[in-house]
């Protein structure tokens, strides 16, 4: 009945210790595909190949998906040491995502040269994917 | 010549109306998460899809019936009134997707959040429903559904490793980073797309709208078994291009502006044109359909006068039926919830649906008292039977795996 209540308790402690973990990891890939989308936009539209509104609208979903990203992870609750340091990389480079994709979404609003914007992109995105595979994710 | 130009019709509008949101939504996430590896569900779908349109048009010009008012007839008021309450709710579902996608598609020509065009998107659904033809109605938008081939153009334009999606299509395998379940989660929604319940109500009720009889069932024939399977090689190429482009950049899709990217990528502005024509006219056609469709299931199941065939005065509570349809369906929308979330649940309810759908069609099939001579083959029924076996599976699994994926997180 005791190895009962405690293999249930160890269940329950794993499944904790995981969904924190798995929080990180699912936003993590939830922001790589974001940034390389906002990334993947600018890029065809700085090279003609697209117009402002699709742009646009990209970068306003991938903005969404970045925020989606980011509240999972403040909402996930308090957490152990390192995997506090985790989330609080994952936030970062999130922030990151984030500030590229509103100079982007600015600078394509005032009519101006995207190549900084693509390279911010990118950068964000790039160190996103690097998290995203140390925590173990699809990226 | 006539009879040619009637068959070449019917099988391009199968083919430009044989895509909807369902269809265009589920198979850009598929292919760029997982790539070509479930391009099988797609096949098995349409297979499905042809069996039982078929079965479905044959009953309705044989009998001169439509699907639901055969089924509360034969199989009684209680499970006629079960099968009418589970259609109608995944057809609300789906409407208000489509009508979403409808407005998401706009916002991708404009820049304008998609809420504004939400009611103007359902107003234009009305009117066309109110005023329009039923053959107009269907052949605008289907033919204009054709533009969608820019998907098959874009896959060609990218030029990608032919060797290695033949591999993913011919080898299917659940790719590194993704689970089982997911991957069986998404084959189901797959199913559910392909497979749509409404198709088989708008195809049974318009049957009998165009007034089809025991001489056109061969058109009706050729147009379900060239028209769907070349639109479902549409759904493969829409997959296709989201594994090419999206997939090696870890870009999963969740937005209609994702679905785009690749085609974009390939064709600039000029193929972009083509592809917001195809899905608007996608989209549209779609909303039509399943706005008549609930118009159909209601009124055929309490037995009102329905049809396009009438004038709205002589079948206005099938005419009222659509309207409450329609703001149901923009209740849904102003909720605020994603249209394309309302789309990845329609098609996996809609998995869990289809038994209510289509096991009254083979009963109704193989009845004598109501197809005489024309009950269902040998053939048929095999198929019938096997479709029967993997829509059980499906729809059991569904829920389950949507519940231990989380919705295919």
């Amino acid at each position: 009945m005791i190895r009962g209540f405690a293999a249930a308790a160890l269940v329950v402690l794993l499944a904790g210790c995981s969904s924190l973990r798995s929080t990180v990891t699912n936003s993590l890939d939830q922001a790589v595909s974001a940034a390389g989308t906002a990334a993947l936009a600018v890029q065809l539209v700085a090279d003609g190949r697209s117009s402002t509104a699709p742009t646009d609208t990209a970068l306003a979903d991938a903005l969404t998906e970045l925020d989606d990203a980011a509240t999972a992870l403040v909402d996930a609750g308090p957490a152990a040491p390192d995997e506090s340091a985790a989330r609080r990389e994952a936030l970062a480079a999130i922030r990151q995502a984030i500030d590229a994709v509103l100079a982007a979404r600015d600078d394509l609003s005032a009519g101006r040269d995207l190549a900084r914007d693509e390279a911010a992109l990118r950068a964000a995105r790039d160190a996103l994917r690097e998290l995203a595979a140390a925590s173990g994710g699809a990226s | 010549v006539k009879r040619i130009f009637a068959v070449a019709l019917g099988v391009l509008t199968a083919i430009g109306g044989f895509v909807d949101i369902g269809d265009l939504v589920t198979n850009a996430v598929v292919g760029s998460r997982f790539g070509m590896s479930l391009a099988w569900v797609v096949v098995v779908g349409v297979v499905g899809i042809c069996v039982f349109a078929n079965m479905s048009g044959r009953v309705a010009a044989i009998s001169g019936r439509a699907t639901f008012e055969i089924i509360r007839e034969r199989l009684g008021p209680r499970a006629g009134l079960a099968n009418l309450g589970a259609s109608f709710f995944i057809n609300l579902m789906t409407m208000a997707a489509e009508i979403g996608g409808i407005a998401l598609a706009v916002q991708l020509i404009t820049g304008i959040g998609p809420m504004l065009w939400m009611p103007l998107a359902a107003f234009a659904v009305w009117i066309v429903v109110w005023r329009a033809k039923f053959s107009q109605l269907e052949n605008a938008t289907g033919l204009l559904g054709l533009s969608l081939i820019v998907f098959a153009v874009a896959v060609v334009m990218l030029g990608p490793d032919w060797g290695e999606l033949g591999r993913q299509v011919l080898q299917p395998s659940v790719p590194a980073g993704e689970q089982p379940a997911t991957y069986w989660y998404y084959a189901v929604a797959l199913f559910g797309a392909a497979m749509t319940p409404y198709e088989v109500f708008f195809f049974s009720s318009g049957a009998v709208e165009e007034g089809w009889g025991r001489a056109d069932l061969g058109t009706a024939r050729l147009n379900v078994l060239v028209g769907f399977p070349l639109g479902g090689l549409l759904s493969l190429a829409i997959a296709a291009s989201a594994a090419i482009v999206l997939l090696p950049q870890a870009i999963a899709v969740t937005s209609l502006s994702q679905v785009v990217l690749p085609v974009v990528e390939a064709g600039g502005t000029v193929a972009f044109c083509f592809l917001v024509v195809g899905m608007l006219a996608a989209f549209f056609g779609a909303a039509l359909e399943t706005t008549l469709s609930s118009g159909y299931t209601i009124a055929q199941y309490f037995g009102w006068s329905w049809g396009k065939f009438r004038r709205p005065s002589a079948a206005a509570r099938f005419h009222l039926t659509m309207i409450i349809g329609l703001v149901l369906a923009l209740g849904i929308l102003a909720t605020g919830v994603d249209p394309i979330q309302v789309t990845e649940y329609s098609v996996v309810f809609s998995a869990v649906a289809l038994p209510l759908t289509y096991v009254p069609i083979l009963i109704i099939a193989n009845d004598s008292e109501y197809m005489g001579d024309d009950v269902n083959g040998r053939a048929a029924n095999f198929l019938g039977l096997v479709y029967l076996a993997i829509i059980l599976v499906a729809a059991l699994a569904a829920v389950p795996l949507m519940i231990v994926t989380g919705a295919g997180a």
